[in-house]
């Protein structure tokens, strides 16, 4: 690997300037993994977008992809067309699909 | 591959890393950090036999691409990674290397009669084998020779019987390294395995019979046996 910070090749959340909505439209369009913060949860309508929330751990650590502060109590929502639970939420009547 | 659970206790801590120029990473596929390419820029794939560097599986999907892709467009793309080294993550096990493939039987014409318990038509040596049907329906056992198992099984083998094998497991001598599917996903579980692939090390396993679809529903629990963060200090080669 190069000499380049390795902060560098991490995430660093959205664009300066990009709305939070703006940008988890563009995390919801990529069908990406969410991680969120207590505080950003109720603002993303994820059944809308056709995201879960994982219950099987009740809670991850993280950057919240909203506000970019670290949570150890974030929650994690993931696209349905990832389902790999039998278990798991289909609220959207989605195909299980194990990998 | 999913992630099941954490060994150690405790949350899984999420972190979107940068993926590679020109690689794309599907979902539940192994991924790592380094050991593919030389001087690469982002995560990889792991391969089917070599996980070094490595940071159990994605949670999601992406692709990058060198060039750029428009103003609006980021032609980097982020994956999510868990990074606790301690990952158990839940692998289906494929029959071949394509995906969803059905687990082969030991014997596709059934077992002879064996009222010994340590015959197995067909069974590999070092593989696990489990009943699908009969008398030993659900009963595992490891087999220590071709079509031999020395720790018997409960009940006499009737003819016909049906078992399924599968070569990821960590008993012996630790030359079970699993062998995965060509799109790194799942685990081809009838591929005979190298001694040294060092990947992905079983923990636990769910191996299903007849009654409940076991050729096409049967999983094991891995943990990244290679990870880049269990091995602090470890030298990145590339």
């Amino acid at each position: 690997m190069s000499a380049t910070p390795l902060h560098q090749y991490i995430y660093q959340g959205r664009k300066i300037g990009k709305p939070e909505g703006s940008y988890m439209d563009d995390l919801c369009a990529m069908r990406s993994c969410i991680v969120l913060c207590w505080r950003c949860q109720h603002k993303f309508d994820h059944a809308r977008h056709h995201y879960y929330k994982d219950r099987k751990f009740d809670f991850v650590r993280g950057k919240c992809d909203g506000c970019r502060t670290f949570a150890m109590k974030a929650g994690f929502y993931v696209h349905g067309s990832f389902l790999t639970d039998e278990g798991g939420k289909t609220t959207h009547g989605q195909t299980w699909t194990p990998r | 591959m999913e992630l099941a659970y954490i060994l150690g206790g405790g949350t899984p801590h999420m972190i979107k890393y940068i993926v590679d120029g020109g690689v794309t990473i599907n979902a539940g596929a192994g991924v790592r950090f380094a050991g593919g390419t030389a001087n690469n820029e982002g995560m990889l794939e792991v391969t089917t036999t070599a996980a070094d560097g490595g940071c159990g599986a994605a949670l999601d999907e992406a692709a990058s691409t060198d060039a750029q892709t428009g103003t609006t467009v980021d032609n980097a793309g982020f994956v999510t990674c868990v990074v606790n080294p301690d990952a158990a993550w839940r692998a289906k096990l494929s029959g071949g290397a394509a995906e969803d493939t059905a687990l082969d039987f030991c014997s596709a014409a059934g077992q002879t009669a064996d009222a010994t318990g340590a015959a197995v038509v067909g069974a590999t040596d070092e593989f696990m084998i489990w009943g699908f049907d009969g008398a030993n329906a659900g009963h595992v056992r490891r087999a220590t020779a071709a079509a031999t198992v020395a720790l018997t099984f409960p009940n006499d083998i009737a003819a016909g019987d049906r078992f399924l094998e599968s070569s990821a497991n960590h008993y012996g001598d630790l030359a079970s390294w699993p062998t995965l599917t060509t799109n790194v996903t799942q685990i081809a579980a009838q591929t005979a395995v190298a001694a040294a692939n060092d990947n992905y090390m079983v923990v636990e396993s769910e191996l299903r019979d007849v009654s409940d679809s076991g050729r096409t529903n049967s999983f094991v629990i891995v943990v990244c046996s290679n990870h880049i963060f269990g091995k602090l200090g470890a030298a990145i080669t590339s």
